[in-house]
């Protein structure tokens, strides 16, 4: 028996488009605390405009406000179409849409007040916490009732990795924020010293390995064979790669510890670790860019394949970099440093973000039933936020290892050579290139937005968008 | 306690290693063809039925 489905796209739609407004606000504020590096005046003596306290708030924004709203925009279209049903509840679906909205207003007027647990990544008090938990709860609910009641057999690839990033980051939120709260807006952590370091750093670490990893990568096991029209090119390789995955990334965390009062051991563990993640994370790479394989002219003309295919290559040099700075003598020289900073970035603006745009480029139009108003613009994005993203790139590995080396840097009587305020002079003109590559993606992002506007407002719509209906066989 | 967390560790890494085994079978290829295809079959809304009948 055939039955027609229609699916739930509305919600989808909502996540897709706040996905790109988010984006615009947390990079808007991400370049504004570029230029306070560069240019501290520009805090203009506000203490809400402070760099301490708008740090947290880009950082909540970007992963959590863009990078959540496409997560959720892309679990909730995957799932449906791999699944051949709708989703298990429009109630909580939309439950989740206006609780996550609320959470990302909360903290954009908490932040800049200073309210805060100030454990990185997870700055949000109590309150806002127990609310994430009731949006997380919901959206598990909606995601694995809708594999419950799937009408195709096999629970495809992407969909394990959406499962494997809802579950982590369902116990990461509640054993990280565990907390005794003292009024309204302070609470204080149920950790203490070392302890209170690691299991922040365990959290830390893995929000990177499966809210910004494996969550990912259910986008990229589905939008680049889509977009390729190609088959992903070894289904067994991706479920290796899940599966080791999830086994190898929940122990790396203590490399954020490095020469600190952990135990050494612990350390030892999680630089292991991190080196045996590059197997998995490069086996994932390969699989993702060997899926053209026989359709690579249509990277010289497809912009989304172009954004999806480049953040693959991004995932690989960061996955390549990430466990290279965790071997303790690398990490000796690029902790605290703007080396760092520079690797974040590669991951954020490079995999993140490239990612989470081609799969806004793939889903706007379809889900408003129009082409896409200009592939030329599209394409100028790309190429604006790849110069973006090289200068901020480079910028932050010269002036990371300048620093790390000036920092080191001692005479032959055993004093320093250089003071601190000299080390800061000296990155004071990468902070500027930096500046200027963080705006040039902001822009690539306000054309996105233009052309993704223009799209929806065309007058001219699809003749047949299959992609919101399928018929399954029951 | 330290024999358990022993214990679970080494049975974690069996686990891993049976997943990599079951993956790389011989018996799943047919499977995981056809599963490599699932994101395509939107397109082709009877693909179930064209196969099937």
């Amino acid at each position: 028996m055939n039955e027609t489905v229609k699916y739930n796209d509305k919600v989808v739609q909502q996540f897709a488009i706040m996905t790109v407004v988010w984006g615009i606000v947390g990079m808007l504020v991400g370049v504004v605390i570029a230029a306070q590096l560069a240019w501290p005046a520009l805090n203009f003596d506000i203490a809400w405009l402070t760099f301490g306290r708008l740090r947290p708030l880009h950082t909540n924004a970007v992963i959590f406000a863009f990078g959540g709203c496409a997560l959720f925009a892309t679990s909730y279209y995957v799932v449906q179409r791999t699944c051949g049903v709708r989703l298990f509840s429009d109630f909580l679906a939309s439950l989740t849409f206006w609780g996550w909205q609320t959470v990302i207003v909360l903290a954009a007027i908490t932040l800049p007040l200073g309210i805060t647990t100030s454990k990185e990544y997870a700055e949000l008090e109590w309150p806002i916490d127990i609310l994430i938990t009731i949006v997380w709860v919901s959206y598990a609910i909606v995601f694995f009732g809708t594999i419950l009641k799937r009408k195709i057999p096999h629970i495809y690839v992407a969909n394990w990795f959406f499962a494997g990033f809802i579950i982590a980051v369902a116990v990461l939120h509640v054993v990280n924020s565990a907390a005794m709260p003292v009024t309204l807006f302070k609470s204080y952590s149920a950790y203490a010293g070392v302890q209170d370091a690691m299991v922040q750093w365990w959290y830390g670490h893995n929000a990177v390995g499966f809210f910004l990893t494996a969550g990912f990568l259910g986008i990229m096991y589905y939008f680049i064979p889509k977009q390729a029209n190609r088959p992903v090119y070894s289904y067994r390789l991706s479920v290796v790669h899940f599966w080791a995955l999830v086994f190898t990334y929940i122990w790396a965390g203590p490399h954020h510890l490095h020469y600190t009062a952990l135990p050494d051991w612990a350390q030892s563990l999680g630089m292991v670790f991190s080196l045996i993640l590059l197997a998995p994370s490069w086996g994932g790479m390969v699989n993702g860019i060997m899926t053209l394989s026989g359709a690579w002219e249509k990277l010289r003309t497809d912009p989304i394949l172009k954004f999806l295919v480049v953040s693959v290559s991004f995932y690989g040099m960061s996955t390549f970099e990430g466990p290279m700075m965790s071997i303790k003598t690398v990490n000796a020289l690029s902790h605290y440093t703007d080396w760092t900073i520079g690797h974040v970035h590669s991951g954020a603006l490079g995999w993140v973000g490239f990612i989470s745009i081609g799969a806004m480029y793939y889903l706007i139009p379809r889900l408003a039933n129009r082409e896409l108003y200009s592939v030329r613009l599209a394409n100028i994005h790309f190429l604006v936020a790849t110069i973006g993203i090289v200068l901020y790139i480079t910028a932050m590995w010269v002036s990371g290892i300048m620093q790390g080396l000036m920092w080191r840097a001692v005479n032959p009587d055993g004093t320093l050579t250089y003071s601190f305020i000299e080390s800061v002079q000296a990155m004071h003109p990468f902070y500027i290139i930096r500046f200027l590559g963080g705006l040039l993606y902001l822009v690539g992002m306000l054309l996105m937005a233009y052309n993704l506007y223009k799209t929806i407002c065309s007058p001219v719509t699809m003749i047949q968008n299959q992609s919101q209906t399928q018929t399954v066989t029951g | 306690m330290e024999v358990f967390h022993t214990i679970w560790t080494a049975l974690l890494m069996i686990l891993f290693v049976l997943i990599f085994i079951k993956a790389w079978s011989r018996k799943r290829v047919q499977e995981y063809h056809e599963a490599a295809h699932i994101p395509l079959r939107e397109d082709r809304p009877n693909y179930e039925s064209n196969k099937d009948g």
